[in-house]
C-alpha cells in the first residue's frame, strides 16, 4: 500500500516536470513530435532506473563504509555519465535497431537533471531497496507521461495562430503551465 | 595503448586533486555543520536537559525511525524518533533521553496530533511516567488500553532508541 | 566588455538560450532564494571557467568532458558544503537544487563554448557575465512572482531569516493577491511571458539594425 502511494505520488502528484521543475530542458527540446517524445521518455525510464540502482549500490557499499559521503555528488555524476556512454556504445554495436529509436537521445540524458535528482532523492529520503526500485521506475514514468501528452498538444499547436513573440518555446511554457494546473487537481487522490 | 594509459592517468590525477580538495573542505565544514544541527535542535534539547552542552552523534538508522542522536554533557543520550500513530497525516515526533546505562529518563513529544482522550493520553505526564520512564528494554514497555495505535508507534520508537543506544554507547 | 553585456539581454542564458531553466523555475518563488541561487551559480561559473581555462592546454581533447564534469562537480560540492556550514537557512531553502547546479547546462555549456579556447581573464569575465545574466533572470521572475502572490517583495538577512532587511510592496493590493503565482503554474506562465518579452526586444533590435 505504501509502495503504491509512493508510485502514484511520483507519477501524478509530485510529477518531476510539472511540480518539481526538473528535466524541463528535454521536456521543451524533444517534444516537437510524438515519436521523439516517446523515444526520449523511454530512454529516460531506462537510464534513471539502471543508474539509480548503480548509485544506490555505490552509496551503501562504498561511500558509507568508507565515510566519504561528501564525494557523493562527484561519484554519482561520473557513474551516470560513464554508464550512459557505455550503454550508447553497447547499443550502437549490438542493437542498431534500438539505437536508432532510443540511442540518439542517450547523450542528451547525461545533462538531464532528473537522473541525478532521483539518484540523490533515493538516498536523502532514506528509501529502502524496494522503495528505491519503485521510486526510480515511477518518477521517470511521470516524465514519460507528461512529455508524451505535451508533444501531442504541441503538434496541434503548430497550426494555431500565436503572437510572433510567443512562437516556439514561450507558448510551449504556457501549455506546460496549464498542464501543471490540471495535474494540481489530482492532489487529492493519495 | 600507451595513449589510453596516459588519458586514464590524467583523469585519475584530476579526480585525486578534487578528492583532496573536497576532503579538506569537508574537514573544515563538518564541525560547523554539526554545530548548526545542534543549534537548530537546541531549544528542544533544552527541554530535556536544561543548560547542558550538546553534541551530535554519528548514528544512521536504516528504518528512518531515529532521525537524530545527541549526547548531553558527555553522559546522557538523546534520540529523536518518529513513527506514524493513529493520525497518518502527522507522524509522531518525540525526543527520548537516556542516562548513562540506557534507562529512559525523559520523554517529550515535539509533534503529535493523536486523538484527544485516546491516543493523546499516551503523552500525559503520569502516563509517560508509568509507561516509559525508568524502563531499560523494550520488553518492559506496556501498551495503553484504548490507545493501541499510538502506543504501538511509541513502542516501535523506543525499540529503535534502545538499539541506537547500544550502537553508540 | 562585449561578452559581459551579451549575457544580460541578447544572449541571456535563461530567456534566450533556454539553459538552466529547471532551477530558474523552481527557485524563483521569492527574492531570497533567487539571489542565493544566482550567487551560487555565478561563483561556480566563474571558478569553473577559470580552472578549465587554466588547464585548457594540458587537457587531452578525448577526455575533456569527464574532466570538466569532475571540475564542476568538485566546485559545486565545495559550494554546497560551505553554504551548508555558514548559511544553513539558504541551504534548507535551495535543497536539492544546490547540488543540481552540476547538471545546469549553463556551466558545462560555457566551459565547452568559451573557457576551453580563451585565456583565464576573459573566461572569468565571461563567467561573471553569464552568471549575472542568470541571476538577473531568476531575480526578475522572483520579483514578479513574489509581488503577484503576496503584494510584497521582501529581502531577509540570509544569515538570520528572522531579520528583515528591506520590504517594498503595495499593502492596498493585499486582498487581491493571486496565490497561483507562487505555485508551479505561476512559474511556467511568468517564465513564458518574460521569455516572450525578451524575444520581442531581440526582434525589434534586429529589425532596427536592418
Amino acid at each position: 500500500m505504501k509502495l503504491l502511494t509512493l508510485a502514484l505520488s511520483a507519477v501524478l502528484i509530485n510529477n518531476i516536470v510539472l511540480a518539481k521543475f526538473l528535466g524541463v530542458c528535454p521536456f521543451l527540446g524533444v517534444s516537437k513530435n510524438t515519436k521523439s517524445a516517446l523515444g526520449m521518455g523511454l530512454a529516460v525510464v531506462f537510464v534513471i532506473f539502471s543508474s539509480s540502482m548503480l548509485t544506490y549500490a555505490l552509496q551503501y557499499l562504498v561511500l558509507i563504509p568508507l565515510h566519504i559521503e561528501y564525494m557523493q555528488l562527484i561519484s554519482f555524476i561520473l557513474i551516470i555519465a560513464a554508464f550512459v556512454q557505455f550503454v550508447e556504445m553497447f547499443m550502437k554495436k549490438k542493437m542498431p535497431g534500438l539505437y536508432k529509436s532510443l540511442g540518439v537521445y542517450l547523450p542528451l540524458i547525461t545533462t538531464n537533471c532528473t537522473v541525478l535528482y532521483v539518484a540523490q532523492e533515493n538516498i536523502s529520503k532514506g528509501y529502502n531497496f524496494l522503495e528505491t526500485v519503485v521510486n526510480s521506475i515511477a518518477t521517470p514514468l511521470g516524465f514519460l507521461l507528461v512529455i508524451y501528452l505535451f508533444s501531442c498538444i504541441r503538434e496541434r499547436l503548430d497550426y494555431a495562430h500565436t503572437p510572433k513573440a510567443f512562437k516556439g518555446n514561450p507558448i510551449g511554457l504556457v501549455v506546460a503551465g496549464l498542464m501543471a494546473l490540471a495535474f494540481a487537481g489530482l492532489v487529492g487522490i493519495v | 595503448m600507451n595513449k589510453t594509459i596516459k588519458l586514464a592517468l590524467f583523469l585519475g590525477i584530476v579526480a585525486a586533486i578534487s578528492g583532496l580538495v573536497l576532503g579538506i573542505v569537508n574537514y573544515i565544514t563538518e564541525p560547523v555543520i554539526n554545530q548548526n544541527a545542534v543549534k537548530a535542535e537546541q531549544k528542544n534539547l533544552e527541554l530535556m536537559y536544561p543548560n547542558a552542552e550538546f553534541k551530535i552523534l554519528d548514528y544512521k538508522d536504516d528504518d528512518g525511525i531515529i532521525i537524530g542522536a545527541y549526547k548531553a554533557n558527555d553522559t546522557n543520550y538523546i534520540f529523536k524518533g518518529t513513527a506514524v500513530g493513529y493520525n497518518s497525516s502527522t507522524p509522531i515526533v518525540v525526543l527520548v533521553g537516556l542516562n548513562k546505562d540506557g534507562t529512559i529518563e525523559n520523554m517529550v513529544a515535539l509533534e503529535q496530533q493523536e486523538t484527544n482522550g485516546f491516543g493523546a493520553r499516551c503523552f500525559e505526564k503520569e502516563n509517560i511516567a508509568n509507561l516509559y520512564l525508568n524502563k531499560k528494554s523494550v520488553d518492559e514497555i506496556d501498551m495503553l488500553s484504548g490507545a493501541t495505535f499510538t502506543s504501538t508507534a511509541l513502542k516501535t520508537i523506543m525499540g529503535e532508541v534502545f538499539e541506537a543506544y547500544e550502537a553508540v554507547k | 566588455m562585449k561578452n559581459f553585456k551579451n549575457g544580460f539581454i541578447k544572449e541571456n542564458p535563461v530567456f534566450c538560450l533556454y539553459l538552466g531553466m529547471c532551477s530558474t523555475l523552481a527557485l524563483s518563488t521569492n527574492l531570497n532564494n533567487a539571489l542565493g541561487m544566482g550567487l551560487c551559480v555565478t561563483i561556480v561559473l566563474i571558478f569553473s571557467n577559470l580552472i578549465i581555462s587554466l588547464i585548457r592546454n594540458i587537457t587531452p581533447d578525448e577526455i575533456r568532458i569527464p574532466v570538466y564534469i569532475v571540475v564542476i562537480a568538485t566546485l559545486v560540492s565545495v559550494v554546497e558544503l560551505l553554504v551548508h556550514a555558514y548559511i544553513p537557512a539558504l541551504f534548507d531553502a535551495l535543497g536539492a537544487f544546490l547540488s543540481l547546479i552540476v547538471v545546469n547546462c549553463i556551466i558545462l555549456g560555457r566551459a565547452e563554448a568559451f573557457a576551453k579556447k580563451n585565456p583565464p581573464l576573459a573566461s572569468i569575465i565571461d563567467g561573471l557575465g553569464m552568471g549575472l545574466g542568470y541571476t538577473f533572470a531568476i531575480v526578475i521572475l522572483s520579483v514578479i512572482r513574489e509581488f503577484l502572490s503576496t503584494a510584497w517583495v521582501s529581502f531577509y538577512n540570509p544569515f538570520d531569516m528572522s531579520q528583515l532587511i528591506i520590504r517594498i510592496g503595495m499593502p492596498q493590493l493585499e486582498n487581491y493577491t493571486i496565490s497561483l503565482f507562487s505555485s508551479s503554474v505561476g512559474a511556467f506562465l511568468t517564465f513564458a511571458v518574460v521569455a516572450a518579452l525578451f524575444a520581442l526586444i531581440n526582434q525589434k533590435a534586429k529589425e532596427g539594425k536592418k
